[in-house]
């Protein structure tokens, strides 16, 4: 499971805070109080480079990273920037998608290098650059389900579902496309921390979970996803039994490449920087030997140029399908 | 070689990790229907494994 950096360059190139992040006063802000219940008292600092930055109230700041950069004192995020090259999917061949944004090291970084072998997936912090030094970003990620999860179950609990607006608007409009569109947590969190940031609409960056929920999301509210980046992503017509067995076949098509990839840089990929770092561990120390300026220590700094090689980042390749696609079915093993 | 399995595999997984695969478990799990039968599951995996035999059951969760 790999990530990358959020939000798209393009979408900034011509801010217009205007018309692109309608910001709106949140409805916590006009009562004067935070919502939702407990501690919900909502984090939004500057950082030093003079983003903005909004928490959850439900993320916890990470503990101190090794990495030097700098810290919203309130939020507890560490936001850099930097840039990275995306790779259409369908097109992979084909020009780059040039992508900068603002790391939230804090928040969605965090799940990525806490699990790397399995990958729970994140949303990374949506960013949108809202005047010339001014960026703003909106996190989320899996562990914004941890606050809803108990709440769902106490209102079971006391006999009154009372499903929030997000849930019901998930039954009445669940596409066809999604047989197995969430009801949706998830969904819900996502809408109920973009409400809390004052945030209309969100450009968004996800990878693996999150791009079932990126999907999910930017399908049930169009109008709320102004572009979006999605990076090792799940089929959400198949999550997740049938995604898996999907999973397993990609995976077994890609790993020799990876292989090859490691290969070449010196000292192959060692597995605890990996974990820590995750795959800009893997392309830094790339760029390193290529004799490249790639510079991710130090004080966050724009990026410039530093795009790693083309042939660095594995390339998405057609995967086929298993023999077995329909869950349910009873193939005949070794026919 | 003991000592080394062990801390290979500590430094892949450890207790703290506990937590948010208990969340991300419940989530899976209320994400969408899983069959029942673990036949089904026994089948799938093991014709899968045939092509990717790599990750298929360390992937059967």
């Amino acid at each position: 499971m790999r990530s990358s950096p959020s939000a798209s360059r393009s979408a900034h190139r011509h801010p217009r805070p205007g018309r692109t992040f309608e910001r709106r006063p949140s409805p916590d802000r006009r009562r004067g109080r935070s919502s939702g219940g407990g501690a919900t008292t909502r984090s939004s600092a500057r950082c030093r480079r003079g983003a903005r930055c909004w928490m959850s109230p439900s993320i916890t700041p990470t503990p101190a990273d090794p990495r030097s950069s700098s810290r919203c004192p309130a939020s507890g995020t560490r936001c850099r920037t930097t840039s990275t090259r995306v790779w259409r999917w369908r097109t992979p061949e084909g020009p780059a998608v040039r992508v900068s944004g603002c790391r939230c090291w804090g928040v969605s970084s965090r799940t990525m290098r806490d699990s790397p072998t399995t990958g729970s997936g994140s949303i990374r912090a949506a960013s949108v650059r809202v005047s010339r030094r001014s960026r703003a970003c909106l996190g989320t990620s899996m562990a914004t389900v941890r606050r809803t999860c108990p709440r769902r179950s106490a209102s079971r609990r006391s006999g009154s579902p009372a499903p929030s607006a997000t849930r019901t608007h998930a039954r009445r409009t669940r596409p066809s496309c999604f047989p197995t569109c969430p009801r949706s947590t998830p969904s819900g969190t996502w809408t109920r921390s973009a409400r809390r940031s004052g945030w209309s609409r969100s450009t968004t960056s996800a990878s693996s979970y999150g791009t079932y929920l990126g999907q999910v999301y930017a399908t049930l509210f169009p109008d709320r996803i102004r572009r979006a980046v999605f990076d090792s992503t799940v089929d959400p017509r198949n999550v997740w039994y049938q995604a898996n067995l999907d999973q397993d076949v990609a995976f077994d098509r890609q790993h020799p490449h990876l292989v090859r990839v490691a290969r070449r840089v010196p000292g192959g990929v060692p597995p605890r920087e990996d974990r820590e770092g995750g795959g800009p561990t893997l392309l830094r120390r790339a760029d390193r030997a290529r004799g490249g300026t790639r510079r991710w220590r130090g004080r966050p700094r724009r990026m410039g140029r530093c795009v790693p090689a083309r042939g660095v980042l594995p390339v998405p390749v057609e995967v086929p399908r298993p023999r077995l696609l329909r869950m349910g079915q009873r193939p005949c093993v070794g026919s | 070689m003991r000592g080394k399995l062990i801390a290979a595999y500590e430094g892949a997984d450890n207790p703290g990790y506990d937590n948010m695969y208990a969340v991300y478990l419940a989530v899976g799990c209320t994400d969408a229907q899983w069959p029942p039968e673990w036949e089904t599951w026994r089948q799938d995996n093991w014709a899968v494994h045939e092509q990717a035999p790599f990750l298929t059951w360390g992937n059967a969760w």
